[in-house]
């Protein structure tokens, strides 16, 4: 039997900013989350962290909402409004552009990249990640790092037309 | 200083602790003579961190709230189940009531040497509403018996109904031979001899 609280704490968090970063929005990520941790419940899955991603992943794609959000994402030009932060108005905005420029940049990986980056940020292991992707587990530390570089590379790219710009 | 040196992404694979024992063990000993892949792996190890720093912006603030909420929605799934259950089962009851109530149930009538029990199926149609009539005293043989149709759902030998059998019409007080199209006529005829 899951032990389902220590459970919720440590891929909660994960889950939600994989779902964040997909479809681009706070508030809907942390609903998809919460929907699949309660179908979780009535489950006894074999791997119960890779079954809350598959289930989360699911209700994305078939969420008619989410898939205006992911319109939204692509189209990188939103900043979460929703995004509740710091106790002052400066620091709120510079931390939504931040994730903004986040977006904008994850948003530039190719998508095989980006979803190595975000399945590894959210503590699925190179076997896995090598499973899902249909790559070799020897190549996923390459890969990462290439990704890593480039997301490095794009947001740097992003903070400084935002210099520019301002 | 040997020539090898671990491939990038075995380095990375090396900092995530995600490479064999056999290979850590090879690359932690050339790691102790070559400051390049030293350097190196700080940068991945640098890298990796700026990543999680990065990323972590998007994860939620209160996973506590978060509990909350699923633990409320939980317990609400509960109480609905255990409402839906006992609507089920007063369903279940009115259900049984209701069949039991609309069950064919015999009534009788006894006056006159006549008894009238209705009503059956005897001709196995729908429902119940074959009634029989009979005329004797008590203790005597049973030689008038009718059976009729209860059509006006009276329970017993009415006007209206419709006669299907009779045994033996002398013995029913009737004329002999006599046939009658209706209960009313058959009734009159009783009644008038």
């Amino acid at each position: 039997m899951l032990n389902f609280r220590p459970f919720f704490d440590r891929w909660y968090p994960r889950l939600v900013s994989y779902l964040r970063a997909k479809v681009g929005d706070a508030d809907l990520a942390e609903d998809i989350a919460q929907e699949a941790f309660v179908r979780l419940l009535d489950e006894t899955p074999r791997d119960p962290a890779a079954w809350l991603f598959v289930v989360a992943n699911r209700l994305m794609i078939d969420d008619a909402r989410i898939a205006r959000g992911r319109r939204r994402h692509l189209t990188l030009l939103r900043v979460e409004a929703s995004d509740r932060t710091g106790p002052s108005a400066e620091q709120a905005l510079a931390r939504s552009e931040a994730i903004a420029s986040l977006h904008r940049a994850l948003a530039a990986l190719p998508e095989r990249e980006r979803e190595l980056v975000l399945l590894h940020h959210a503590g699925w292991r190179y076997r896995e990640i090598a499973e899902h992707l249909g790559v070799a587990a020897s190549s996923v530390g390459s890969l990462l790092t290439r990704a890593e570089r480039r997301l490095a590379s794009s947001l740097e790219g992003s903070n400084d037309e935002q210099l520019a710009s301002s | 200083m040997s020539n090898w040196h671990p491939a990038d992404g075995d380095l990375r694979a090396y900092a995530d602790a995600e490479i064999s024992q056999r290979a850590a063990f090879r690359i932690r000993r050339h790691l102790r003579t070559c400051p390049e892949c030293t350097a190196a792996l700080a940068a991945e190890r640098q890298s990796a961190a700026a990543t999680r720093a990065v990323l972590s912006m998007l994860e939620p603030r209160d996973v506590g709230a978060a509990w909350d909420r699923i633990s409320e929605r939980r317990s609400a799934q509960a109480r609905l189940s255990i409402t839906s259950w006992w609507v089920s089962a007063l369903a279940v009851v009115v259900v049984v009531a209701a069949m039991f109530a609309a069950r064919p149930r015999l009534t009788e009538h006894i006056a006159g040497g006549r008894r009238d029990v209705c009503c059956w199926n005897l001709d196995g149609g729908r429902g119940g509403d074959d009634g029989i009539l009979t005329v004797s005293q008590p203790g005597e043989q049973v030689d008038c018996v009718i059976v009729y149709d209860d059509v006006d759902r009276s329970h017993s030998l009415t006007p209206g109904d419709v006669i299907r059998y009779v045994s033996d019409p002398v013995a029913c007080g009737l004329k002999p031979g006599a046939i009658h199209a209706t209960a009313g006529e058959l009734l009159q005829e009783i009644a008038s001899r």
